[in-house]
């Protein structure tokens, strides 16, 4: 693994000059995130969900020139993914072969896909210490004595330290959504 | 988890489930007057999240100990093994809710000593529910553990009476 990863810009500006290795890590960058699409909010069973999922990098590959800004990549393969499951819906339903999925469903799950990937890229930009501290709060659910004995930090200061890295996570949540561009191009 | 919900689960169910839920309800008033206090408190969202974020797992802790507790009973016509076994696992979620209880008291007294009356009156009541549920979960673990005396588990837990005990002093 690279010690510094590229940006999306970067990671797309590679894909462009033919080098194969860019395009493994586009996938392995962004198939979390297709996959969170096709399974949580529009709900496809697994043999359906891989046949949009190899679609949407196909496409990626196909189409990667349609797109017109390089950091907008994420949007504009969430766009792809979104238009896909769409589209294979619509035609197992003529086929009868799939239940209507609620209305709105999708969207609010998506909201929440987009949140959760939001949060896990502002943690990748916190200092090591805040992403531990709020990884053992948060995620493992590490009492402040546990974190305090781990981490080697005063008992009393645990639960300040979390607010002090919550603030920083805020802000850089707040700078990603200010810079965050809309998807460009025809996906 | 709302309140008739909370109530319906206390029905047939474990005095964990209640310290647990005092936990969450505790934790809830943290976050409300942390929230209440963001012009005036520049760690109070993390606070607030902080808070939250216990309330839902004092929530999860209360379903675990329902369990838990339905597991102990069951085990009762199987053996002493089977029931010392069951009895074993059944302490460890009180001792989860007395951790968990604990740091929202530690947070009630972060709360309280930002020194406005309306935030101190809401974290005094707090800590007071929350070192509440610990004492109880603590009370549960105690006869849990039964005859298992020498388990470090009750040293850990009286530590924690201790300190949520502590926590609701600095909010007075």
């Amino acid at each position: 693994m690279p010690l510094v990863t590229d940006s999306d810009a970067e990671l797309v500006a590679r894909c462009r000059s033919g080098d194969d290795e860019a395009w493994r890590e586009l996938v392995a960058r962004f198939s979390r995130y297709v996959y969170a699409i096709v399974i949580q909010a529009y709900r496809l069973p697994a043999a359906d969900a891989e046949d949009v999922f190899q679609e949407v990098f196909a496409r990626t590959y196909e189409r990667l020139e349609d797109l017109r800004d390089d950091a907008s990549i994420r949007p504009w393969i969430g766009q792809l993914t979104r238009r896909l499951c769409v589209d294979h819906l619509r035609s197992r339903k003529r086929e009868g072969e799939l239940e209507p999925i609620e209305q709105g469903a999708p969207d609010a799950t998506l909201a929440r896909i987009e949140e959760a990937l939001s949060i896990r890229e502002g943690l990748k930009l916190l200092s090591a210490e805040c992403q531990e501290i709020l990884d053992r709060f948060f995620s493992r659910d590490e009492s402040y004595e546990t974190i305090s004995g781990a981490l080697g930090i005063p008992g009393g200061t645990v639960a300040s330290r979390i607010s002090r890295c919550l603030a920083k996570l805020r802000e850089q949540l707040a700078e990603g959504r200010t810079a965050s561009p809309a998807p460009s191009g025809e996906a | 988890m709302d309140a008739p919900t909370a109530i319906a689960a206390l029905e047939n169910s474990s005095g964990g489930v209640a310290a647990a839920l005092t936990g969450a309800l505790a934790a809830a008033v943290v976050a409300s007057s942390a929230a209440a206090a963001r012009e005036v408190w520049a760690e109070a969202g993390g606070t607030a999240a902080q808070a939250a974020k216990l309330q839902r797992r004092l929530t999860i802790l209360a379903k675990q100990d329902a369990e838990a507790y339905a597991a102990a009973l069951d085990a009762r016509g199987r053996g002493d093994q089977a029931l010392g076994d069951a009895l074993d696992r059944a302490a460890q979620v009180p001792l989860e809710i007395a951790e968990a209880a604990s740091d929202v008291a530690a947070l009630a007294a972060d709360v309280a000593e930002q020194g406005e009356l309306a935030l101190r009156v809401d974290a005094v009541v707090a800590a007071t529910l929350a070192e509440a549920a610990v004492r109880a979960a603590a009370s549960l673990l105690e006869i849990n553990l039964g005859v298992l005396a020498e388990d470090e588990r009750l040293e850990r837990v009286r530590a924690l009476v201790a300190a949520a005990s502590r926590n609701l002093e600095r909010c007075r």
